[in-house]
């Protein structure tokens, strides 16, 4: 039954204009990023440019980016009493699980391709274009970043690992907010709290000289030096166990709703 | 009250033996140590230690009244104001301010308890020291000690050590009976116990944070000076400003605890996001000041909202900048949210039209705008004075000061009066503040320095870095105000149309 709604859901889910968003979306701050530094910038890597495309603006929006991919769209259902229609045709707990599910999908799929087609774009096609000209660092420090570690392995499975990070902590931030709005019926607060959550903890860790668990660092990691792989783990876990709180309040509210 | 409170409240009202046979036994182990660590510096002096030297670094030692005493106080402190918080008693009493008095005799007996304790403890562990009736030879030892002991501190101050002991036993009464009494009235107006124990808990952890990483220049917000004679008297150089400043704090406190029984009962509505926006805001502060290396007044305060400038700004200027004024947006935002969808209908026909309305939701908006930069204000000259040096930083000196104050007033006005009449504007169009709020996070795009050309784009625009690149700030008044007079024709607009003609 679930796997229907699933299916359903997904038809609902997908249609034009929403694919238009969603390519904005994965598409719009990456072009503004690369048009504005492909003349200001000396790169020394091709990696560097890469790096460079990911600074600035997808950092500091990417909870809200998520939130915009599907969370967004339950707020109607809620607001017009929809859902007091549905749960006679499906139990309720299915048709959240269900939109939970599709939430996360998406907002994985749109994470990851932020991320992925900036890459293949820069690391394959560019240098076959001849846009940039990288330069010879001279002795000069290259800056080195976290997940570089990666690179060993390959630069397409650095590029699909780093990807994937980033997809999932995409999908956590998306469910960060839909479970919140399922809780409360209230769309100001629920939907605005994981980029609040966000911007805070980047500020405090910022502030105590802790960036390297800084929210922000930890997924965009061109703002500070290398750091060791398990760093990334910290804030991670915290938005993971904050997602297993939510869900499992959400799972009593929607089973209690039934007595 | 079930058999169980009734228990908890009677163990600790008669102090069951166990646990205070807990705490000696920790005292003990403490003081054990400390006393062989005596033993061994006195050897490694040369110099003969008394009786004195250890009694007053156990009892005064800052480890462990700040990581043991004062957690095991603010503990019992807490459990007598739940505990004897009941209308008989009060009735009984007859006013708040008999109440906070009667638990803080209560409390008192308490500390007095452990003072005792600790004198218990040191009589067993006095044995085989030296007893003389003066300083002794090592405590006259002051220069070239690894360690800051309180008797080598004291000597030089006070001429006999029962009289330093005494002191110090005075303050620390004094301390822990300043943080019962804040501890109970703040009980008293939220009549919630859920906020001593975030008072008590932000006391502790304040306590730490003071003791380990404060600079010398932030001594009157030390706690450890207040607990422990001796750390008061080397961080403040004298033997009396910390008595002065208790003592203020309690007279303050006990005036404050008899406002109670004025028949005015006050009723403080304090919400949780409040208090964690002012918590963020004053972060902010402290951490602007510690980045401006305390240059001078001018200095701090364009290095706190330096915000983002048309060439270069750091990433963390710019979450300040979102802390400080989006969070003040942000909390505008919730209140209008709570004005359009749950009052709305009902207030709006309460007025003779829409535009009565919004005049008196936005009189409100306005004030608060006032009461923040007034606020914002004080506060960072306050800061200022304890953290400043007052030395004018040359780099600054072309920026002359009304129009620092200027920029940071009258821009500073109309630049939240944009934000929040933009979200405004869309909540009211899609019916949904959520709307306005992704809107002006999106708009967060134009503080990165290089996206903003001549700025047209009003964001961000009372941020101090403009000042700095030599952008006249009469121009970003102009154009905010131009942006503003567009909003509130978009907004008069959209609240007069016609739906039917």
């Amino acid at each position: 039954m679930i796997i229907q709604q699933v299916k359903n859901e997904f038809k609902k889910t997908i249609t034009l204009p929403q694919i238009i968003l969603w390519s904005i979306l994965i598409l719009l701050f990456p072009i503004i990023k690369y048009i504005q530094i492909i003349d200001d910038y000396v790169f020394y890597r091709q990696l560097d440019v890469f790096l460079r495309v990911n600074s600035d603006f997808v950092p500091l929006l990417f909870p809200l980016l998520m939130i915009l991919v599907y969370a967004i769209n339950f707020i109607g259902e809620q607001k017009n009493n929809y859902l007091t229609y549905v749960s006679p045709r499906i139990p309720l707990d299915k048709y959240f699980y269900s939109k939970l599910i599709v939430n996360g999908c998406l907002s994985f799929t749109v994470a990851f391709l932020m991320v992925f087609i900036p890459f293949i774009f820069i690391m394959y096609i560019e240098p076959l274009l001849n846009i940039t000209q990288l330069e010879n660092p001279n002795g000069n420090p290259v800056p080195v970043t976290t997940f570089e570690q990666l690179l060993v392995a390959g630069t397409l499975t650095y590029g699909v690992s780093y990807s994937l990070w980033v997809g999932l902590n995409g999908m956590f931030y998306a469910s960060f907010g839909l479970i919140l709005l399922m809780l409360s019926n209230k769309p100001l607060m629920s939907l605005s709290f994981p980029f609040i959550y966000y911007l805070v903890l980047d500020f405090i860790t910022q502030m105590f000289g802790a960036d390297r668990f800084s929210p922000s660092a930890t997924l965009f990691p061109f703002t500070i030096s290398q750091q060791p792989l398990w760093t990334v783990l910290i804030p991670f876990s915290l938005l993971l166990t904050i997602n297993l709180v939510l869900f499992i309040l959400v799972r009593k509210k929607v089973n209690d709703s039934y007595e | 009250m079930n058999s169980f409170q009734y228990r908890l409240k009677m163990s600790i009202e008669e102090g069951s033996p166990v646990k205070w046979f807990a705490i000696g036994i920790i005292l003990y182990m403490y003081g054990y140590f400390l006393r062989l660590d005596l033993f061994a510096l006195s050897n490694m002096e040369n110099a003969r230690m008394n009786v004195w030297d250890f009694i007053l670094s156990f009892i005064s030692d800052v480890h462990l009244i700040l990581y043991f005493i004062t957690p095991v106080l603010l503990l019992f402190s807490l459990k007598n104001i739940q505990g004897e918080f009941n209308y008989f008693l009060l009735t009984r009493l007859g006013s708040y301010h008999k109440w906070i008095i009667f638990t803080l005799y209560k409390f008192m007996r308490q500390q007095l308890l452990i003072v005792t304790l600790f004198f218990a403890v040191t009589l067993l562990l006095i044995i085989s020291i030296p007893i003389e009736n003066k300083w002794s030879e090592f405590s006259r030892i002051t220069e070239g000690l690894s360690l800051n002991l309180p008797a080598n501190i004291l000597s030089s101050y006070i001429g006999h050590p029962m009289i330093a002991l005494l002191l110090h036993i005075i303050l620390f009464f004094m301390t822990f009976i300043s943080v019962h009494l804040l501890l109970a009235i703040i009980f008293l107006v939220t009549q919630k116990i859920s906020y001593s124990i975030i008072t008590a808990v932000l006391f502790w952890l304040l306590g730490i944070i003071s003791f380990n990483w404060f600079p010398l220049d932030l001594s009157l917000l030390v706690l450890p000076n207040y607990m422990s004679y001796f750390h008061g008297v080397n961080s403040f150089g004298n033997t009396w400003v910390p008595f002065l400043i208790e003592s203020i704090v309690i007279i303050f406190l006990l005036l404050l605890s008899t406002i109670f029984d004025k028949k005015i009962k006050i009723k403080l509505d304090i919400n949780l996001k409040y208090i964690i926006y002012s918590v963020l805001v004053l972060l902010c502060l402290f951490s602007g000041f510690q980045r401006s290396s305390f240059h001078s007044i001018e200095y701090g305060f364009i290095s706190i909202f330096f915000g983002t400038s048309t060439e270069e700004t750091t990433f963390l200027s710019i979450l300040t900048y979102i802390v400080i004024y989006y969070g003040f947006t942000y909390l505008m935002q919730l209140f209008l949210n709570n004005e359009i969808n749950n009052l709305g209908y009902y207030k709006i026909s309460r007025y003779n039209s829409i535009n009565e309305w919004i005049i008196k939701i936005f009189q409100k908006v306005m004030i608060s705008i006032v009461i923040l930069l007034i606020g914002l204000f004080i506060f960072t000259l306050v800061l200022a004075l304890f953290l400043g040096q007052g030395a004018s930083d040359s780099s600054i000196d072309t920026i002359p000061v009304m129009e620092l104050l200027y920029h940071f007033f009258i821009n500073g006005y109309l630049q939240i009066v944009f934000y929040v009449l933009l979200s405004f504007i869309i909540a009211w169009k899609t019916k949904e503040m959520l709307y306005g709020f992704i809107v002006l996070a999106f708009l967060l795009i134009f503080l990165i320095p290089g996206l903003n050309p001549y700025q047209i784009f009003p964001l961000g625009l009372n941020s101090m870095g403009y000042l700095l690149d030599d952008i006249s700030p009469y121009k970003i008044s102009a154009i905010l105000i131009l942006y503003i007079i567009a909003e509130i024709m978009v907004l008069y607009n959209l609240l007069n149309k016609k739906d039917f003609n």
